[in-house]
């Protein structure tokens, strides 16, 4: 196998421009600045409990039932192993994934209202058998085989034809579902955002979803797509270029006209068949309504988080930080970092000029699923050197006196990390 | 540094930091460094908040594990074609991969036609240097079992390669 090793050393992609880091020392300071034991913002891990006769008996939630001290006996409680609020700054080319090294000071403008509305919250109920999902979202794909246990340990099933088509399914979290007509190939697609052929229009693609998700009877709702076109190129068996044009589309999955952070893709070819397609496997639960706290409330939670999240290594005050205001909406708020720190990052002031509710999932320490309603602040930050950049970030919207945080839960394995 | 945690997240970060990277260049390519630095960076603060469950016997292969999950959020993350694939071109001024990969057409070909298991487990081994205890590690499988699936890849490949390179 030497000769042949050599050859595949050959060919490492990585041999020709060996990865290193451009500052690994600072990054390695960033990282060990952050708390140990945080978990991803969207996939927090919470214990919920409920008083029985607000969820429908099949709600498995057995032994986890209790009375938050604080609700009255005729409200639902709420225990949660850990909540944090999802700082995802997006749509900007500032505030990005390398930047998290930042403490926010949240202003709300008057347009955060002080008064609480009502979302409901909703159980979800997930397919018992990863196997036999996988095998039966195969089959509305066309895909029939045995599936395979890729992992070994169940968290992900692979049904695949001797065409090359297959269907992955993650059994883990809130199951997704995803189908490539194809293998992938060894080398990668190079993309454009453009066809270079005539494609499906947008409602042959949408039908084609309808008609799908019909089949696939999870019974949830999609809404705002948002369509695009592009070219695949890639190489073929004899080496030569093949290029691909698609139609695209992303839903995001509503549930009684609210978002929620879980989404199903589409992309067909110039013949309107499906290349891929993915999307969760769940089927939402009737709703439950847990109070709320006011999105101005959220705010001061948002601030909370922020001066718990650096505690440990922030000296630094600042007059704006740990209260939520009323600020001036999409003001500069006297604009830049405003704090120094011996050891800790850089405050940042965010002004929030508005919110929406949407639905989050959230896993219960016992398995099961939620999607609870979460306020998406939208807001500005302005940089030290008077950048203005936009920012979303969300927090949990049901009311604190309905929840009780409790301690996290381990990992042990590379192959239980699913983010 | 200052704790024991910051001091083995540190040697961690040092010592593997560059296997990681290459690990994800060699799976999700071109790729601009900029892009490599952030996947780099989302592996290793995942092993910061694991660092409990980091092994002391399988460092590299768990790290690898949990690379092989950021890829995958990565390429299945909303939007990935239009939106986060565009942003993976390399800048013009860097080589392309597949100005490599094209050298030697018969053996990429003979990669293409394996399964996806044998040609993970083929270059793990030929690609990453990871022996069959820590492929064992890294698929959360017996060495032994590691050691069948390699030996059995390396077959189909060299199978696969001659039949191609006689017709």
């Amino acid at each position: 196998m030497s000769d042949l090793n050599d050859r595949l050393t050959a060919l490492d992609p990585a041999a020709a421009q060996p990865y290193q880091h451009r500052d690994l020392e600072t990054l390695i300071t960033r990282i060990t600045a952050q708390p140990q034991h945080a978990t991803r913002g969207w996939w927090q891990n919470l214990e919920l409990k409920l008083a029985s006769f607000l969820v429908a008996g099949s709600l498995v939630v057995a032994g986890s039932l209790a009375i938050v001290e604080g609700a009255t006996s005729t409200l639902p409680a709420l225990a949660l192993a850990q909540t944090h609020a999802k700082f995802a700054p997006s749509a900007s080319t500032t505030v990005g994934a390398m930047q998290v090294y930042e403490q926010f000071d949240f202003h709300a403008s008057s347009a955060i209202a002080a008064t609480a509305p009502s979302s409901p919250s909703y159980p979800l109920t997930v397919p018992a058998s990863g196997a036999r999902e996988a095998t039966r979202v195969a089959a509305v794909f066309g895909v029939s085989g045995t599936p395979v246990n890729t992992n070994g340990d169940g968290s992900d099933w692979t049904v695949s034809d001797p065409s090359g088509a297959s269907l992955d399914y993650e059994n883990s979290g809130v199951p997704q579902w995803y189908y490539s007509s194809s293998s992938p190939a060894v080398a990668p697609a190079t993309a454009s955002d453009s066809a270079s052929v005539p494609v499906p229009s947008d409602a042959t693609l949408a039908g084609d979803v309808t008609r799908y998700l019909s089949e696939l009877g999870f019974g949830y709702q999609v809404a705002s797509p948002e369509f695009g076109t592009s070219t695949i190129s890639e190489t073929n068996a004899s080496g030569g270029p093949v290029s691909v044009s698609t139609a695209d589309v992303t839903y995001d999955v509503v549930v009684d006209g609210v978002a929620t952070d879980q989404s199903v893709n589409f992309s067909v070819n110039a013949q309107n068949h499906v290349l891929n397609a993915s999307g969760p496997a769940l089927r939402v639960g009737p709703a439950a309504n847990y109070p709320l706290q006011s999105p101005l409330a959220g705010v001061a939670a948002l601030n909370a988080a922020q001066r718990a999240k650096y505690a440990a290594t922030s000296s630094a005050s600042s007059s704006g930080a740990g209260t939520s205001s009323g600020g001036s909406s999409g003001s500069s708020s006297g604009g830049s970092s405003t704090g120094t720190t011996t050891a800790g990052p850089p405050i940042v002031s965010a002004a929030l000029t508005g919110d929406t509710i949407s639905l989050a999932t959230y896993q219960l320490t016992s398995g099961a699923l939620w999607f609870l309603p979460v306020y998406d602040y939208h807001g500005e930050v302005t940089g030290a050197n008077g950048t203005v950049s936009s920012g979303t970030w969300s927090e949990l919207a049901v009311d604190p006196s309905y929840v009780h945080v409790g301690s996290d839960s381990a990992v042990v394995s590379p192959s239980d990390l699913k983010f | 540094m200052g704790s024991r945690d910051e001091d083995r997240f540190a040697r961690l970060a040092r010592e593997h930091s560059t296997a990681v990277g290459n690990y994800l260049r060699r799976r999700l390519y071109p790729l601009s460094n900029a892009d490599l630095d952030d996947l780099v960076e989302e592996t290793l603060l995942v092993v910061w908040r694991r660092l409990d469950s980091v092994p002391e016997d399988g460092e590299l292969p768990w790290m690898l594990g949990v690379a092989r999950n950021v890829l995958r959020n990565a390429r299945r993350s909303k939007n990935r074609r239009s939106a986060f694939e565009s942003t993976l071109r390399p800048p013009s001024n860097e080589p392309s991969a597949e100005d490599t990969f094209i050298a030697d057409a018969s053996v990429r070909d003979a990669l293409a036609s394996l399964s996806d298991d044998d040609r993970e487990v083929l270059l793990l081994n030929a690609w990453d240097g990871l022996d069959t205890h820590e492929i064992g590690a890294y698929l959360v499988i017996s060495t032994n079992a590691a050691a069948v699936r390699l030996s059995r890849a390396q077959r189909r490949f060299r199978d696969l390669l001659n039949t191609a390179e006689v017709s």
